[in-house]
């Protein structure tokens, strides 16, 4: 045991057992927690192909190694689980306050296997858990729900919670807390949903141990300080995320009308967002406050929400968009991928790919009215709704044609509104991003900031071009990124405040080492950490390949290989199929990886090795873990070697 | 005499960095909850309000504590003794602001004693990354 560590959970719904133990410190010392733990257990747990939405799929809520301490913004969580969007890993992270109350009430994390007969909740209190009854609450959204848990329990409560979007089992359900904190993105929602499981709740008395008190507030103060006076900080606590939408939309590579378009209007500037503002607000322990409380009686909306909910449907109208994003929120949908699907619906009705038999009425874009039912109908699964309610996997439904229009990669609508055809360092991070097409995996922007060549120079270790649209050195950028943005998901961190992210400053791993000592005791040097990183990284590739993943996975939506962009600063960009293979064999090269993207062998070795650790050693027996299936856990069982790549249940990859 | 920290509520931002800090010097571990300063948040109903002790010169905390526990030094202070202190809430009961919080733990009421005997004054204020807890202007 180290300072402050918790419990791990693993809770059997179908049997209704528990057991309550600890992670070893010897896993902890190469997957640190957060994403790296929860892939880790992912891996020994999950068999490859079941299906994401039966009781086989296990589902994992961690909180980072830093979870609930005085580390600046360190609020957060990562929930886990094979993805029913995607088919491949699923794992979405989530601020507010839920994550910390779970750490204060004693728990590190929780694994969830099997499928409760009846609708129950988790309840968590100073390293005690129970198995409750949840029916009052079926059938609610997330502000209700949490409305009337807090009701019943008390207002010094945490939820994480689905709502009806995830009990009806939509692909793109999310798991939230408070107003708009949302774990968004692969359906974690609907694996709740799917475990009969409708939230977990959190009480924490009992609080963390602290290592070294005096030394810990003494770097909060320190860093608190660099971090106020940085001007990405003080800029995202004035208007939050949709800074980011101007300087897209400037460039000319804003997604518009499911990316036929590249431009938008600026009624969805921050300026014009900044006047439905009535404050700002923080997550737990953060010194930021990037959250908007807007007038129209909801939180947001994020850079994401607002271009894709607004631009990619072709609303302009702020309040209009606002009421969106409200909406979503409290239907527990990623907005992510609402405001893809949507708008790829109504390019394939413009196109005459589906037709009004199919979806009961004309689709345009830019019809407020539309988008804001199809949001509702989608998240009751009603009507056409029902269709777009299967996110990527409506390819199905509606052809193979219909595929080259759809904006995703391996299944998973992309989130960040940004065109990628114009910055091929950010298109080959979508590209190979482990849980599909998204930019928390590794958004290396960096090169748009025409920062001084001997800045990124250090940063990268070697030089990398300044220009944006060259795909030369750019696997440098993604691999660093990458391997630093798994360490802040490992540590509970938010991205906002890490290096490499929106900044070339702000908190890097040297910091992290000193936060990590103070409030833990375990030393970690800068390379610890780095190690760290990477090895999630190929522990990520290897559950992927698992579940089916190859090279051709690691693509791109068609459109952005054979169309350029129309407008703007960026017309007649696109991304060149020769020059992309080039760039994502570097990336394989630079990551160790073979030429078909495996991992080297000893990386492999090392960590099947981990994972062939016996049930025992992990504190795991005796959890009825043979009524999942899972009575012996041995390399053979989980390893690659039982699984041809191609093999496995996943859903839809890219195409 | 002494004077309380001031509250600017609106200036809040509800990240209870406040209660954070304060916890792990009063009570040695993290715990929001139990801190001299509690943070009410409630999204729900936009809430994001510290609550600590005003230093009341005629304290029904004190009047009320019936063991000792809690009195007042000579600037006016309201200090606790944890050892004589049983946990039986007539402080809490008793403070009109809600400003002396329990601990479950240790069964102890905590309160904001402004960090005496830190030099440096108290860390609520110091860590507070909005200023909205400040010191009283001195006399």
């Amino acid at each position: 045991m180290y300072t402050s560590q918790g419990k791990l959970a693993l809770v059997n719904l179908s049997s209704g057992e528990v057991t309550i133990t600890c992670t070893p410190q010897q896993l902890v010392e190469k997957y640190l927690g957060g994403r790296g733990l929860n892939m880790y257990y992912l891996h020994k747990l999950l068999k490859p192909g079941v299906d994401p939405l039966s009781s086989d799929n296990v589902l994992i809520i961690g909180a980072g190694l830093l979870t609930g301490t005085l580390a600046p913004n360190s609020s957060r969580i990562n929930i886990t689980a094979k993805s029913p969007e995607s088919g491949i890993l699923g794992d979405a992270n989530m601020g507010g306050f839920f994550g910390a109350e779970m750490r204060l009430a004693g728990f590190d994390r929780l694994i969830i296997l099997g499928k409760a007969p009846a609708p129950v909740y988790l309840y968590l209190e100073d390293g005690e858990l129970e198995i409750r009854p949840a029916d009052p609450y079926w059938g609610y959204n997330v502000n209700d729900t949490q409305k009337l848990l807090r009701r019943d329990i008390g207002s010094d409560i945490q939820v994480a919670c689905i709502s009806r979007a995830g009990e009806k089992l939509v692909r793109m359900a999310c798991v939230m807390t408070g107003i708009k904190n949302a774990a968004g993105r692969g359906g974690m929602g609907a694996v709740m949903g799917s475990k009969n499981l409708k939230a977990v709740v959190a009480r924490g008395n009992q609080g963390l141990e602290v290592h070294d008190a005096p030394g810990l507030f003494q770097t909060r103060l320190e860093l608190q300080n660099y971090l106020r006076n940085s001007k990405v900080c003080q800029v995202l606590g004035k208007v939050g995320t949709p800074l980011l939408y101007e300087n897209s939309n400037r460039l000319g590579a804003i997604r518009t009308h499911n990316s036929q378009l590249n431009s938008f209007a600026d009624s969805l500037n921050a300026s014009e967002v900044e006047k439905f503002t009535e404050k700002m607000v923080s997550c737990y322990n953060c010194v930021v406050h990037c959250r908007h409380r807007n007038i129209l009686g909801g939180e947001g909306p994020e850079y994401s929400t607002l271009a894709l909910l607004g631009a990619n449907c072709g609303i302009a109208n702020t309040a209009q968009v606002i009421e969106l994003n409200n909406l979503v929120n409290d239907l527990g949908l990623d907005s992510s991928s609402t405001g893809t699907i949507i708008p790829w619906a109504i390019e394939l009705y413009q196109q005459g790919i589906i037709d009004e038999n199919l979806t009961g009425r004309p689709l345009e874009f830019g019809d407020f009215g539309l988008v804001k039912s199809l949001i509702e109908d989608i998240a009751e699964r009603q009507g056409f709704g029902n269709l777009l309610a299967e996110s990527t996997q409506a390819v199905k439904i509606f052809g193979e044609q219909s595929k080259d229009y759809l904006i995703a990669v391996k299944g998973l609508p992309q989130s960040d509104p940004h065109d990628i055809r114009y910055i091929k360092s950010f298109a080959l991070g979508i590209a190979v991003s482990s849980r599909g097409a998204d930019h928390l995996r590794g958004r290396p922007t960096l090169d748009i900031l025409d920062l001084p060549g001997e800045l990124t120079e250090k940063i990268y270790g070697s030089a990398v071009s300044p220009d944006p649209t060259a795909y030369d050195t750019k696997e440098k950028m993604v691999y660093y990124h990458e391997n630093m943005y798994a360490v802040t998901d490992c540590l509970g961190i938010c991205k906002f405040v890490c290096h490499s992210f929106n900044s070339p400053h702000l908190l890097r791993r040297e910091h992290f080492s000193t936060l990590i000592e103070e409030a833990t005791g375990l030393e970690f040097s800068p390379e610890d950490l780095l190690e760290a990183g990477k090895r999630v990284l190929d522990l990520e590739r290897l559950i992927n390949l698992g579940e089916g993943v190859t090279r051709a996975d690691d693509t791109l939506p068609k459109r952005y290989f054979d169309e350029e962009m129309p407008a703007g600063n960026t017309k007649g960009h696109k991304i060149d199929r020769k020059q992309f293979e080039g760039l994502l064999s570097r990336y394989y090269r630079l990551r160790n990886w073979d030429e078909n993207g495996r991992p080297a062998p000893e990386r492999v070795a090392e960590i099947e090795g981990l994972a062939a650790m016996d049930l025992e050693a992990i504190g795991l027996e005796g959890i009825g873990l043979e009524a999942i299936g899972l009575d012996a856990v041995g390399l053979e069982a989980f390893g690659l070697e039982a699984v041809e790549p191609g093999a496995g249940g996943r859903g839809l990859h890219n195409g | 005499m002494a004077k309380p920290i001031r509250v600017i509520a609106e200036k809040c931002i509800g990240c209870e960095s406040c209660a954070l800090a304060c916890s792990m010097f009063k009570t040695g571990t993290i715990r929001p909850k139990a801190a001299g300063v509690v943070v009410h948040i409630d999204q729900f109903n936009k809430v994001e309000k510290p609550v600590l002790c005003r230093q009341c010169k005629q304290p029904k905390c004190v009047e009320a504590c019936l063991t000792g526990s809690l009195y007042q030094d000579a600037d006016g202070v309201v200090l606790s003794d944890k050892n004589k202190c049983t946990g039986c809430w007539a402080c809490v009961e008793a403070c009109p602001f809600d400003a002396v919080h329990r601990d479950t733990i240790r069964n102890i009421a905590v309160k904001c004693d402004l960090c005496y005997g830190h030099e440096a004054g108290p860390r609520c204020v110091t860590i507070c990354p909005v200023q909205a807890l400040t010191l009283p202007v001195t006399d």
